[in-house]
């Protein structure tokens, strides 16, 4: 056991770090940001006046009781939204180091030499509690340093006991869905699901029914009052992460290698692939068709907030002179917001679907197509198109979903067509990803992490931004900062134009490099 | 006329040079072997033959032409790896098709043939094949393709005896139809079998290039003899290595050029038997480095 404990630890612990690391810095970055921008308790006051919104709160969870404080704004500001990173990181490594390492047969040679299912468990379960407990302990460490007046040690022990808590929540799940589900895609992807969705039903019922919220794991973190109340019972429903431990040990212990409780053999017909287009479409068909539904799914718990936020706006009469117009206008002006969010988020299955080109290259059937007289222009080209068709699907549904779980608002005054114009207005963001994403590949085939980068550090700008006030300087690097954000401002052509120009530009240099590259 | 030439081919990664100056060519009808043993160059070779890697320098032509002239020339060429990758989710019958299409070809009645000659079940994805029925997936499909060169990286790893058979047999078909075969191995028996010519690779040079019996010169023969004499005589002799004598039983080596002069001091012994063993890679390569490095 020692030795495979020690063996998978080699082989995570570069990516376990940068996880660790990536969401320490993010974390500890907020505090002294907070405390910057809103010195007094008078300024904090303010904000949580405009924050007590169903927007915010869909996007954050409830705002608690009582002062707004520094750690109290900052645990509301983060807590939530660092969950999805922490789940995120959690499933990834679980992974990896139990269902993938299943389907690539490792495990099988590692259980013929003389280690246990025990000896591989444990070491599975206990990366998993280390590298979560260094998590907790690093985020610890870093709060307590900053000592600030309003996060004590107790509050900073309880932010980090629940970083430990939902970490190891998703942790345990995926392990148990990797037995059930039979390949490790499966797993990633219903995790991925449970992941997102959750975060989704969550924003959902925070404003519409915030007792039937409590479902989702989310929500145990905004019970928690985290830096007021400090109600530790709601860490209890996180000890679900133990008992999801033990039922995939269970499983684990008796079931064959390579089977699962949950057998997905259809008997399908025989597919005709007659084009490589269709190969590549058939290859990314389950990613394509999971991620539409999602954006559907996403926007319309976007849109159900709406009217909520409609009915808030009418009822505050400083936020109605602040609106104007009558006072559709903030939740126009929220839209708007809602819109570059969600295309964000569109982004992410065009950039999966060029993605599986170099994964294509990594089992080298690239090299295999090549000699059915397959040009790179046309590999590359295909996956183009596919990401393209994605991605403006992705940004039409999202829009699509937004509208129609809005359409019982009155007074919002958007029509299906502001929300069709919206998704075209934004289409030359998918164009200049895709030709990042193009060039990227064409010029080396590790570079492609680039993409993904820069994708997070347009989220970050632009949802952290939203909430912090951040200057619009760091808004420069991103096509958001050029293209209008509509609905609330007409689509600004000639910026649609250059955003779209230098995605073309860049998708032809992908090519260019790409058909004279060494394949890897 | 040559199906495929290469002039002088050299791959260099950074300060690592893969393959340098490597140049032979392969005539029509004609079975060519390609052997060295791991990380020669064998397969660094062949991707710059197919594209998947663009030489630093040299020139590779097909029909006479070079590929840069002609960017369609892969049309020529069927191509199985050595470590063939499928896709997972695919069964091989949906491999197999797509494979077709992409040549153009609609022969079924050959493709149902091949399945049934390679006992392939077709309905299986990928993902549950071993490696030697992701390898007749491959093979299955280069025999079915228009292509007047296939290239055969390892061809064989991954196959039982019975099904190397069917694969040597389906490799002579193919050059009775006039197509040229690049068989690329480390195995010299499979390749002594099939190939007219052979050309050795080494630490990314080719060293040798010809018929397998002008080649003799570079081989040394394996004998295994029973006798109840002792054979310490033969072991002294020039040409002869490696002599060992248990008992009744001797083995050793003797140069291909030397085997004559051996036999005929042998024939002064009582032999109850005399086996001939089939040259090996590694041996080829022992004389090689032995008179490489000038000692015997």
């Amino acid at each position: 056991m020692r030795h495979y404990f020690r063996l998978s630890m080699k082989d995570t612990r570069f990516r376990i770090f940068w996880w660790i690391f990536g969401i320490a810095s993010l974390t500890l970055m907020m505090p002294p940001a907070f405390h910057g921008l809103y010195p007094t308790q008078g300024d904090r006051d303010v904000l949580k006046a405009t924050m007590e919104n169903p927007a915010v709160i869909a996007m954050t969870g409830p705002i608690q009781e009582g002062d707004y404080t520094l750690g109290v704004m900052f645990s509301h500001e983060m807590a939530v939204f660092m969950a999805i990173v922490i789940g995120l990181f959690n499933i990834m490594i679980a992974n990896s180091l139990s269902r993938r390492k299943e389907d690539d047969g490792l495990l099988e040679v590692v259980l013929s030499k003389n280690i246990t299912r025990g000896g591989v468990f444990s070491a599975q379960v206990l990366l998993g509690l280390l590298m979560n407990a260094i998590l907790a302990l690093v985020l610890f460490a870093g709060l307590q340093s900053f000592g600030y007046e309003s996060m004590e040690t107790a509050d900073n022990f309880l932010y980090a006991a629940q970083t430990f808590g939902f970490g190891l929540f998703f942790y345990g799940l995926t392990l148990l869905i990797a037995q059930l589900l039979p390949s490790a895609d499966w797993a990633f992807g219903i995790m991925l699901a449970v992941l997102l969705l959750g975060y989704a039903y969550r924003a959902a019922t925070d404003v519409a029914a915030p007792d039937l919220s409590v479902i989702s794991p989310y929500n145990w973190i905004s019970r928690l009052s985290l830096y007021s109340e400090n109600e530790v019972v709601w860490l209890v429903p996180f000890f679900l992460g133990p008992v999801f431990l033990i039922a995939a040990w269970l499983l684990f212990r008796n079931r064959d290698l390579g089977d699962s409780v949950i057998r997905l053999q259809v008997n399908r017909r025989i597919r005709n692939i007659g084009s490589h287009l269709r190969l590549a479409f058939t290859l990314s068909r389950t990613l394509i068709i999971s991620w539409l539904a999602g954006l559907l799914l996403l926007g319309a718990s976007y849109g159900s907030v709406l009217g909520d936020l409609e009915s808030f706006i009418g009822d505050n009469e400083m936020l109605r002179q602040m609106a104007g117009e009558g006072g559709s206008g903030l939740t126009v002006q929220f839209v708007g917001t809602l819109m570059v969010i969600v295309t964000i988020i569109g982004l992410v299955p065009p950039l999966m679907v060029m993605g599986k080109l170099l994964k294509e290259e990594r089992r080298s059937h690239l090299e295999i197509l090549g000699t059915l007289n397959i040009s790179r222009l046309r590999m590359m080209g295909d996956y183009m198109i596919l990401a393209l068709a994605t991605g403006a699907l992705s940004l039409f549904l999202a829009n699509a979903g937004m509208y129609a779980a809005s359409l019982g608002v009155e007074g919002i005054g958007l029509t299906f067509r502001d929300y069709t114009v919206s998704t075209l207005n934004y289409i030359p963001a998918v164009m200049l990803f895709t030709g990042l994403s193009a060039f990227l590949i064409g010029l080396h085939h590790r570079l492609h992490v680039i993409v993904w980068l820069y994708l997070f550090y347009n989220f970050l700008v632009c949802y952290l931004g939203q909430l912090l006030g951040l200057d619009d300087i760091y808004r420069i690097l991103t096509p958001f900062y050029y293209l209008n954000e509509t609905p609330n401002e007409a689509v600004n052509l000639t910026a649609c134009l250059a955003v779209g120009g230098v995605g073309l530009l860049l998708m032809a240099l992908g090519h260019l490099l790409f058909r004279k590259r060494d394949l890897s | 006329m040559s199906v495929l030439e290469l002039k002088g081919i050299t791959k260099r990664f950074g300060k690592f040079t893969a393959v340098e100056e490597v140049s032979f060519e392969i005539r029509e009808g004609e079975v060519f072997g390609f052997i060295g043993p791991n990380g020669a160059g064998k397969s660094t070779t062949i991707r710059a033959i197919i594209g998947a890697i663009s030489p630093t320098s040299g020139e590779v032509r097909i029909h006479g032409k070079p590929v840069a002239v002609q960017p369609d020339y892969r049309k020529y060429i069927a191509y199985v790896p050595g470590d063939v990758q499928l896709w997972p989710n695919l069964t091989g019958g949906e491999v197999i098709r797509f494979f077709m299409k992409m040549s153009g070809n609609a022969d079924t009645e050959k493709m149902e043939a091949l399945i049934r000659e390679f006992r392939l079940d077709p309905k299986k994805k990928c993902k549950t094949y071993s490696k030697g029925n992701r390898q007749k997936v491959a093979l299955i499909s280069a025999f079915l393709s228009d292509a007047d060169l296939l290239i055969f990286d390892e061809p064989t790893t991954g196959l039982d005896p019975l099904m190397e058979r069917t694969f040597h047999r389906q490799v002579l078909a193919a050059k009775s139809e006039g197509k040229s075969i690049l068989l690329s191995s480390h195995i010299l028996s499979e390749v002594e079998k099939l190939a007219d010519r052979i050309a050795i690779i080494r630490e990314g040079k080719i060293i040798e290039t010809g018929r397998f019996s002008e080649l003799k010169h570079i081989t040394r023969v394996h004998y295994r003899v029973r006798t109840p004499d002792d054979l310490a005589e033969v072991g002294r002799m020039k040409g002869v290595h490696e002599f060992r004598q248990e008992g009744p039983e001797a083995e050793f080596l003797v140069d291909a050029d030397r085997v004559k002069g051996v036999l005929g001091v042998l024939r002064g012994y009582e032999l109850d038997s005399l086996e001939t063993l089939p040259p090996k890679l590694e041996d080829i390569f022992m004389r090689y480095y032995d008179t490489g490095s000038g000692a015997s």
